[in-house]
């Protein structure tokens, strides 16, 4: 097929295979296309020709422009030049509640923390390992060899500020020496924090680095995915549900619910730090921005993306300082009692019973005379005391998992699983210990009424019969 | 004398309870059984050949037994693997095993294409597990049509791969990847896997995409294995091409050149077939050195029960009648149809006659695409075992699944090729008794051809399988794949079309970017779509249809692709399921969603299509000769196809009546594609000595009997080709008086007849049809001069109704007329 046909063709099946109803009859003639600055510049790379016209020399040195536009610097390579953006966020700051040099001591200080986050980072003790903050900006979210990361963002404190190393890449051929280069930063740290890295950012820059046949600085390296450790703590699934069950009945959206109890990191940056960004990029937009800065070398809107890149930088870092605090302070430490419950949960998680346990019972003394006291905090104590009824059984010690029962039913709560559950303890302790079979019959009358699950619903109805035939008998 | 067949029909049928279900017939009894139900069959059978074109039984062949013809082993095979293949029974290799491995072995790319249960897997798995032996970081692929073969072959070299792991303490690992294999274990088979069992498919949107992830098998990739290669021709076959050439890209982006081993039913050009898809060199391996028992291979044709309107007994009825007499003896049985709708209908009618036994029902079963894979598993068990005794499929069964040897094939009308026939054949057999096959002809006039001509059949070399890797729409979906894989060199070539210019206009539609100067300019995917993840290698439009049961709650059941949607999933279409009817009460066009019901009736429906055609380009064009009545004029080249589904006809089950039609209103599908014509010049038509309507006719049933004809000659199915008939003058202005339905005016004084390829942009049968003129219009005159009807029948011009009562006579004239005289 000769070049013009073959085109026409080509684009008539790239226009979604929509045909016109009825084509003329015989082939069309296809004229000579208006030659775009973008098809200048193809036919004269693949010429080799230097550039001609000013315009185009935004296509064939684009590290220069982008440069300027960018605010970095451009940093020459046998392999090819790329952009460098260094920012420092001085230590006097202020980031929602706390000030850079506060995030960057506390991080510091409680770096022992990691251990319990990371589960198996290699820490040795008084080991402070420099922690990398990482985050990549990509083409796409699909993964695979054609996704590109085109903004690899590092961010690091030194002394009492917080610096950002942007690596940015000019144009697609230029990805060899931008890996170095990050390899090179990379190799310096002693360890790499992330959101949601594990499944997203790592294995696509190692795939990057298999690409271009590079080795990875990541294989076995100390990461820190921070998004598990959030989700443990701020995320309220009962929360998340009993919201978006309420939207849809009023009408509103269930994705605004879902978001305010989300865990993006734009979520916790509002509920946990106490920031909120201006003006931010939507993610969903940033691969867009970068193809639009290919097409036609314009870097003015990648300005956005790079601050974006930035921001969530910063944050990941602000957010390692809190929650390594949390860890270290433990119950004293956390905001709410929600916030508390989870702490013990992560500490349970890692084999602390003894912190989790002191998390229960600080939560457990709390009560309604507390400024502030609301139904969620009941439904928290609840559950607090649930954990702990359950290790007092364990251990035998029957009088205070009575006690703990006893509680959670003082709290008056709504029809629970929760609730039937404590009732139903109650019952076997009367039934069997205080052999008060009135007051074991009245509990699990209660447990059936108040919810139980379908499993339990048996064994209750099993129970009063028994109990029946005892106190007839 | 022997007694017609036709007497048999009253008969009452034998008791149908098999005697001993599930039990194995010994070898003597088994021959004795199947001599029976032939002799009851054949009239005055002897055992001997016949051809007999004007009876039911139209040929008997035999096709004698075969003892083994063995080779030595290759020097070179490491004695692990003798010592693991003895422990499994071989000990010496057939002949055509041999010289396929020592091939292999010698460094070239090998093609084995030798019958069905010859053991060609030996063919590829001995150099493969060698090469592994010798160099444990070697990897292969293994390519399977479907995710059920691979499965099946898992099993097979699992045993070997336990033995030699066993004794050479090796930890070889032989895993399927495809869209089965759960995420989690995806990364350690990565990394453990010598040999990767996968289909097309999983390579194409799960593997080469993710090359990175494999680098360590891609850089040690020493073998590819392409088993049921024949399955690869058309748009199938078009699409695995370009994932080859994607594959062989990563190939040499890690510095391998891998070797292919590929294995195939009997076709003409295995040779071609396998260098068009690997672009590579091959040998061929083709005589099959296994043993075999003796089988008969029995053509029937259902006797005329009209003969003025050309009207035989239906054949499925009429395999029924068959299939019933082998079942008697206790014999198994695969039975093939030729569509899902026909496997549904037999398989009740085979239901129907064994259920006057209770718990007997089970014992038949259908078997088809769109069943789920664990009612499949089941079935195939249960043949193996012998609890089936007779499986009703379609072609899924035609390939190398194992459900053991069976006795009997009878195949409910043609296959529609010579190999596919063969293959379907094959499925009975076994090595060491007698077998049959039984072909029972449909009234379409390619059954009707075969079994009246058996020398085609029997003396011709199967078809060519034909693939156009390049079709534009195939060609451009790969090339963004495969620059999303790897950036494209300023100078790299792909397929047979100018890459260069293909990225030009990607870059314009923002699919590429052009990065780097003079010759380290790269064309690099900048989009953020995944585009394997859009492309279907089994259509060329990824769309489908799925169909959702609405009798109790709501469940999908089923699913059909884009373009036969319309036809089936019409509102009022009945759409049968293993047996069960069901009847479309909506068809969502935009949501590709039809809802059914079930229902109890006693029809199915058949959808009745217009389609309009004009030609864009003209590739080649000549003339037909110089005829006795002027020139007629063929030519190939590039075509717009308009086509809607106008109405439906209810058909009555065993009948085959018409009982009631319907109109409907569908959207029209439009497409470009390749197209072969024959144009009949006007002074010609106006010459011939018949009225206006007789000639109308007799272009209508010539284009009828040509479409049969080309589906002949390549080895194609109905759907993929189309027929249509427009006017040989440039068309005019919009149709104009054409009906409420769009059915176009065609001025019939000046015919043009289309055969197109029925896929956007051609599938590659445009031109060999064009170069094959002679041999469709010298057949098609004698499929129509050699049936015995009057005037026209479903046989050749098509049934009485479709055409007028000269048909017939009109369409020999028109062939006639432009067929260059015989000198």
């Amino acid at each position: 097929m000769d070049s013009s046909r073959l085109s026409s063709r080509l684009r008539e099946i790239l226009k979604g295979g929509r045909l016109p109803a009825d084509p003329p009859a015989g082939s069309a003639a296809v004229g000579a296309e208006p030659e775009t600055p973008v098809e200048r510049e193809v036919e004269r790379r693949l010429a080799g020709r230097e550039p001609l016209v000013v315009e185009d020399e935004r296509f064939a040195h684009p590290e220069r422009h982008a440069a300027s536009v960018l605010g970095g610097s451009v940093v020459e390579d046998r392999d090819g030049a790329f952009v460098v953006v260094d920012r420092e966020h001085v230590a006097s700051r202020w980031y929602g509640t706390h000030a850079i040099h506060q995030y960057a001591g506390a991080l510091e200080e409680h770096a022992r923390g990691l251990e319990l986050l990371a589960g198996g980072w290699p820490l040795r003790p008084g080991d402070k390992p420099r922690l990398l903050f990482f985050d990549l900006e990509t083409t796409g979210l699909s993964g695979g060899a054609g996704t590109y990361a085109f903004l690899v963002g590092c961010g690091y404190f030194e002394g009492q500020s917080f610096h950002t190393r942007q690596f940015f890449l000019p144009d697609y051929d230029r990805e060899r020496p931008v890996l170095a280069a990050v390899a090179g930063l990379v190799g310096t740290f002693g360890g790499i924090v992330t959101y949601n890295g594990r499944t997203f950012d790592l294995p696509l820059i190692e795939t990057r680095y298999q690409v271009n046949r590079l080795d990875s600085p990541f294989g076995g390296f100390p990461h820190l995915d921070m998004l598990h450790p959030s989700r443990r703590l701020w995320k309220r699934r009962h929360a998340v549900a009993d919201e978006a069950a309420a939207a849809r009945r009023s009408g509103a959206a269930f994705v605004a619910a879902a978001e305010a109890t989300s865990c993006a990191l734009k979520a916790l940056e509002q509920s946990v730090l106490g920031t909120e960004r201006q003006h931010d990029v939507p993610g969903f937009e940033i691969p867009s921005r970068y193809f639009e800065y290919i097409r036609t070398g314009d870097a003015r809107t990648l300005e956005g993306v790079l601050e974006h890149n930035r921001l969530d930088l910063l944050s990941l870092a602000a957010l390692t300082s809190v929650v390594l605090r949390l860890v270290a302070l433990g119950p004293d430490a956390a905001r709410t009692s929600r916030e508390r419950l989870a702490l013990g949960r992560l500490y349970e998680l890692a084999g602390d019973t003894g912190r989790a346990e002191r998390c229960f019972e600080y939560i457990a003394r709390s009560g309604p005379d507390e400024p502030g006291w609301c139904r969620d905090d009941a439904r928290v104590k609840a559950e607090a005391l649930r954990w702990l009824a359950v290790r007092y059984r364990r251990a035998r010690r029957y009088g205070e998992a009575v006690e703990a029962w006893q509680l959670i039913l003082d709290l008056d709560l709504d029809p629970s699983p929760l609730v039937s559950e404590a009732s139903e303890a109650l019952a076997i302790h009367h039934e069997h210990r205080s052999r008060d079979l009135q007051a074991a019959r009245s509990f699990a009358l209660r447990a059936l009424e108040v919810g139980p699950s379908a499993r339990s619903e048996r064994e209750l109805q099993h129970r009063l019969d028994r109990l029946d035939r005892k106190m007839r008998g | 004398m022997a007694r017609d067949a036709r007497d048999r029909e009253e008969e009452p049928e034998r008791s149908l309870v098999p005697r001993r279900p599930g039990g194995a017939l010994s070898d003597t009894r088994r021959d004795v059984q199947v001599n029976g139900a032939l002799a009851s069959l054949v009239p005055g059978w002897s055992g001997a050949e016949r051809d007999t074109p004007d009876r039911v039984i139209t040929a008997v062949r035999r096709l004698p037994p075969a003892a083994a013809r063995c080779g030595p082993f290759p020097p070179g095979i490491d004695p692990r693997l003798r010592a693991a293949l003895a422990e499994r029974g071989v000990t010496d290799l057939y002949s055509h095993q041999a010289e396929a491995i020592a091939s292999t072995l010698a460094g070239r790319h090998v093609v084995i294409t030798t019958p069905t249960a010859s053991g060609k897997t030996l063919c590829y798995n001995v150099p493969v597990l060698n090469s592994v032996l010798a160099d444990p970081s070697a990897r292969a692929f293994y390519l399977f049509p479907t995710k059920a073969l691979a499965q099946d072959q898992l099993a097979e070299l699992d045993h070997l791969s336990r033995a030699i792991n066993a004794s050479a303490g090796l930890d070889l690992g032989v895993f399927t990847y495809d869209g089965d294999t759960p995420q989690d274990a995806r990364r350690a088979i990565r990394g453990r896997a010598h040999i990767v069992l996968t289909n097309p498919d999983m390579l194409h949107s799960g593997i080469l995409p993710h090359h990175p992830r494999w680098a360590k098998l891609f850089e040690n990739l020493r073998f590819v294995v392409i088993d049921e290669l024949h399955m690869y021709r058309g748009v199938f076959g078009s699409h695995l091409c370009n994932v080859l050439r994607r594959l062989r890209r990563i190939c040499r982006h890690y510095g391998a050149d891998p070797q292919f081993i590929c294995c195939s039913a009997t076709i003409a050009n295995p040779r071609e077939l396998a260098e068009r898809l690997t672009e590579q060199p091959f040998e061929v391996v083709e005589e099959s050195g296994a043993p075999r028992g003796e089988k008969f291979f029995v053509f029937v044709n259902p006797p005329v029960v009209n003969a003025q309107l050309g009207i035989r007994r239906s054949y499925l009825a009429e395999t029924r009648r068959v299939s019933l007499e082998f079942l008697a003896r206790d014999l198994q049985l695969i039975a093939f149809a030729q569509s899902r709708l026909a496997t549904e209908i037999l398989t009740r009618y085979l239901k129907d006659a064994f259920d006057t036994s209770p718990g007997a029902s089970d014992s038949i079963r259908g078997y088809r695409g769109g069943y789920l894979p664990k009612h499949r598993r089941e079935i195939e068990k249960g043949l193996r075992d012998g609890e089936v005794r007779a499986v009703v499929a379609t072609n899924a069964l035609e390939l190398g699944i194992d459900i053991g040897a069976l006795d009997v094939s009878v195949m409910a009308g043609y296959p529609g090729t010579i190999a596919a026939t063969w293959q379907r054949a094959g499925r009975a057999g076994r090595r060491s008794s007698r077998s049959a096959a039984v072909l029972v002809a449909s009234s379409s006039p390619l059954d009707q051809y075969i079994v009246r001509n058996p020398a085609y059949f029997f003396g011709r070399s199967p078809e060519h399988a034909l693939v156009n890797p390049d079709n534009l729409h195939i060609l451009l979906d790969h090339i963004k794949c495969a620059a999303f894989e790897l950036p494209f060199g300023a100078d790299e070539r792909f397929g047979g079309e100018d890459v260069q210019q293909v990225l030009r206009v990607l870059a314009e539609e923002g699919f590429v970017h052009l990065a780097g100067e003079g010759d380290r300019a790269r064309w690099h995917w900048t989009s953020e779509s995944y585009p394997a993840d859009a492309i279907s290698l089994r259509s060329i439009s990824s769309d489908n249809f799925v169909v959702v049961d609405t009798t109790e709650g709501t469940r999908v059941i089923g699913e059909t692709d884009f373009t036969s949607g319309p036809s089936t999933l019409h509102p009022k279409a009945i759409f049968i399921l293993e047996g069960t009817l069901y009847q479309v009460e909506r068809l969502d066009f935009d949501g590709r969603k039809a809802f059914v019901r079930q229902v109890d009736c006693d029809y199915y429906t058949d959808a009745i299509t217009y389609d309009r055609v004009t030609v864009l380009d003209t590739f080649e064009s000549a003339d037909a000769g110089p005829g006795r009545g002027g020139r007629a004029g063929l030519a190939h080249g590039e075509v717009h196809v308009v086509s809607r589904v106008v109405g439906f006809k209810k058909i009555k089950f065993y009948t085959n009546e018409n009982v009631g039609s319907g109109e409907l209103d569908l959207p029209e599908q439009q497409m470009h594609t390749t197209a072969y014509w024959l144009t009949v010049p006007r002074d010609l038509m106006t010459r011939l000595p018949f009225a206006r309507d007789d000639r109308r006719d007799g272009v209508v049933g010539l284009s009828f009997a040509m479409g049969q004809v080309a589906q002949l000659l390549l080895m194609c199915d109905r759907r993929d080709i189309g027929v249509s008939i427009g006017s040989g003058h440039v068309a005019g202005p919009a149709p104009s008086g054409a009906g409420a339905r769009g059915d176009v005016e065609v001025d019939y004084d000046e015919p043009r007849v289309f055969i197109y390829d029925n896929y956007p942009s051609g599938i590659g049968f445009s031109e060999p049809l064009y170069n094959m003129h002679e041999v469709l219009v010298g057949k098609t005159r004698e499929l129509i001069a050699g049936c015995p009807c009057e005037s026209g029948c479903p046989s050749c011009v098509g049934p009485l109704g479709h055409t007028g009562p000269l048909a017939k006579k009109v369409a020999l004239t028109i062939l006639d007329a432009v067929t260059p005289a015989r000198g």
